[in-house]
């Protein structure tokens, strides 16, 4: 009952966060010098006839207040407007980007909270071995050197030296599998789909294993942990009790984590010629494709509050003490 | 370690013929630090029978928690263990975690202090039962009917197994501790002050619980407290702790009624005597040594107003003075002098140069 209370507490702020987003993205987007009507030839300006009829043709001659509510009125909708360089409706253009970054950092996001979790845990409950100093080093490197660096390195080895990998895209136009398993659905996909995530995994594992383990050196001196020895648990059941007590935080970071996700990662994408969102933002930016930008940064910025939302909720299922609160 | 010996083997009258519970000889325990370590535990030897009790009393800092936690081997990996702990005639000095399991909570359960958050913040009490059960291989049923009928005992509602620890009061889940720590029908509860942190009903329920408990289930009791008056309460023996050595040991009635060590005296006289309430209480001037440097041959000396200069040149031995009744004090001898100048005013106000 309380958890519902809470629930809904929660979901109202974030439908009120939402609207605010909603409001300052428009509000952004307007304040770029020019409109539309600007960018409607590349190289010249239409007369200023022209660019007026199209004004009251699109509403842009209506007082701000009035685009917002159309603008609003058509989010609810689904509908977000059309591309300035494909002629296409903004959805369109992005659904299919959008789904081959969720394909790539779909895999980057749980691996690398999965291994981040489990090695942090391990780290956390060896705190002081040689072992502990160079797991933290070892996932550290990585995580400093710069993605497209990695990124061609392990493309230099697997796909140009070993020729294990493809070089890069997302699938072969013309594949013909040669054996059984080649003939397995999502083979090729699969096969171009290594690297990067590897790529990803490597740069991103840093960040969740170090907050884990600190979690964990914290939960290891908590009397509950003392008792549960006293309990006569099993070193396996202590370290699962410290593990489960010791995940709140990386679980706050890894909202975040998805929600950069979402946005693509542009640096893995140009590297592996992935084409996902995080290119079609950059190039739609450089294109002043607006509309396009503006649902992209929408999106992204709508992924993290409600993700935000998402965590939240889980906080309170995770740790009772939230609920009530 | 071991820098003196039993003079006599404190006993306890008629129950020198059974087997000790609990038998602790020559312990010391060192912590490794960064510098030259702490020594926490210097050379005590104890004894706790089957169904026994015994308190231990001192100040904070004097390695009372530090000993409650070696009986069961919880203490953490940078603490060195020599001497022998022996429970139920095995010795739990040398036993792997797996071994320790078998004793730990299943025949010697540990009660934590009240304010710390000894129970799992995360889970619910009936998981906390269930999974303390199935450490010991006890089946989830089985498990929910003794919790249920454990709740009962300590007079809490069964219904109360469903909350999660933040939920209870301090008392609260204080007694669900104790409910916790008798699902398997120990013979030995260790508890580290377990009515610290709780107002003085509480308290007074707590300890009136234990005593109960003790009663209907021949549990031996190791008790650690500062409270003096509680440990008389509960405790048939008392052994007073200093600077990791044992000061005084005996029959409560023994210790407190006539105490022996100037320790022990200033101790008695810290709490107020409800058969005198005139008296006033005082404190013993300074505070205890600290572990990581060198004691003085007698740890107490720089505080005691009857050192002498053998005090800091020769190391007392626990010396009998009378039947299981020893005390560390060069003139332990003279104690009756000691305690009729133990009420001169002013006497513990400062510490004799030593």
């Amino acid at each position: 009952m309380a958890f519902w209370r809470y629930a809904g507490r929660r979901g109202l702020h974030t439908a009120v966060t939402l609207l605010l987003l909603v409001g300052f993205m428009f509000v952004l987007f307007r304040m770029i010098p020019g409109d539309p009507t600007t960018m409607m030839l590349g190289t010249g300006e239409l007369p200023a006839e022209a660019q007026q009829r199209l004004r009251v043709l699109w509403g842009l001659d209506r007082p701000l207040w009035q685009q917002f509510i159309a603008y609003a009125l058509n989010l609810l909708q689904g509908n977000l407007g059309m591309s300035f360089y494909f002629r296409r409706p903004v959805s369109e253009v992005i659904a299919p980007m959008l789904a081959n970054t969720v394909l790539l950092m779909a895999p980057v996001v749980i691996l690398a909270i999965v291994i981040g979790v489990a090695g942090g845990s391990w780290l956390g409950w060896r705190r002081g071995g040689r072992a502990e100093e160079i797991g933290a080093v070892l996932a550290l490197i990585p995580r400093a050197l710069p993605v497209f660096w990695t990124g061609i390195v392990l493309l230099a080895l697997f796909a140009y030296q070993f020729r294990w990998f493809p070089i890069g895209g997302i699938r072969e136009a013309f594949f013909f599998p040669e054996n059984w398993w080649q003939r397995l659905p999502f083979f090729d996909i699969t096969r171009h789909l290594v690297l990067p995530v590897a790529t990803g995994v490597l740069a991103s594992v840093a960040d969740p294993l170090m907050i884990q383990r600190t979690a964990l050196l914290e939960v290891r001196h908590e009397d509950f942990m003392v008792l549960a020895r006293a309990r006569g648990l099993s070193g396996r059941a202590q370290r699962r009790l410290a593990r489960r007590n010791a995940i709140l935080p990386v679980l706050t970071y890894s909202a975040i984590m998805v929600g950069f996700a979402f946005g693509g990662q542009v640096l893995l994408e140009v590297v592996f010629n992935w084409p996902g969102i995080g290119r079609l933002m950059v190039d739609s930016v450089t294109q002043r494709d607006y509309p396009v930008a503006q649902a992209a940064f929408l999106m992204m910025a709508a992924v993290v509050v409600f993700l935000n939302l998402l965590v939240d909720l889980a906080y309170g299922w995770l740790d009772p003490r939230i609920r009530g609160g | 370690m071991g820098r003196f010996t039993l003079q006599s083997r404190i006993d306890c009258g008629d129950r020198t013929t059974s087997v000790a519970l609990l038998e602790i000889r020559e312990l010391s325990i060192r912590y490794r630090t960064a510098g030259a370590g702490v020594q926490a535990i210097d050379g005590v030897s104890l004894e706790l029978e089957a169904g026994g009790s015994l308190g231990l009393v001192g100040e904070s800092g004097c390695g009372k928690s530090t000993l409650a936690l070696a009986t069961l081997r919880l203490l953490p990996p940078q603490a060195e263990l020599a001497g022998t702990i022996r429970f139920a005639g095995q010795d739990v000095g040398g036993m792997k975690e797996r071994q320790l399991r078998q004793i730990r909570w299943r025949r010697a359960a540990y009660v934590p202090q009240s304010a710390q958050n000894a129970l799992v913040p995360v889970h619910s009490l009936r998981a906390q039962f269930r999974a303390t059960a199935a450490a010991h291989r006890m089946r989830a049923t089985e498990a929910d009917r003794r919790a249920a009928a454990l709740m009962r005992r300590v007079e809490l509602d069964p219904a109360l197994l469903e909350r999660f620890p933040h939920e209870l009061s301090g008392g609260m889940r204080q007694r669900a501790i104790i409910a916790m720590a008798l699902l398997f029908e120990p013979e030995l509860l260790v508890a580290d002050e377990p009515t610290t942190g709780l107002d003085v009903i509480v308290q007074r329920q707590t300890v009136n619980l234990l005593r109960d408990l003790r009663a209907e289930r021949n549990l031996a009791l190791l008790f650690i407290s500062h409270d003096i008056g509680v440990v008389a309460e509960l405790c048939e023996r008392i052994a007073v702790l200093y600077a990791g050595r044992v000061m005084e040991t005996g029959a409560t009635a023994d210790v407190l009624g006539s105490p022996s060590h100037p320790y022990t005296i200033g101790l008695r006289r810290s709490f107020p005597d409800i058969r005198d309430p005139e008296r006033p209480a005082v404190s013993i001037a300074g505070h205890p040594p600290r572990l990581a440097e060198a004691l003085a041959a007698c740890p107490f000396a720089p505080r005691c107003p009857f050192a002498q200069p053998v005090c800091v040149a020769v190391q007392p031995p626990l010396v009998a003075i009378a039947e299981g009744h020893a005390a560390a004090c060069h003139f332990a001898g003279d104690a009756a002098a000691m305690r009729s100048a133990a009420n001169r005013p002013g006497l513990w106000d400062g510490a004799r140069a030593a």
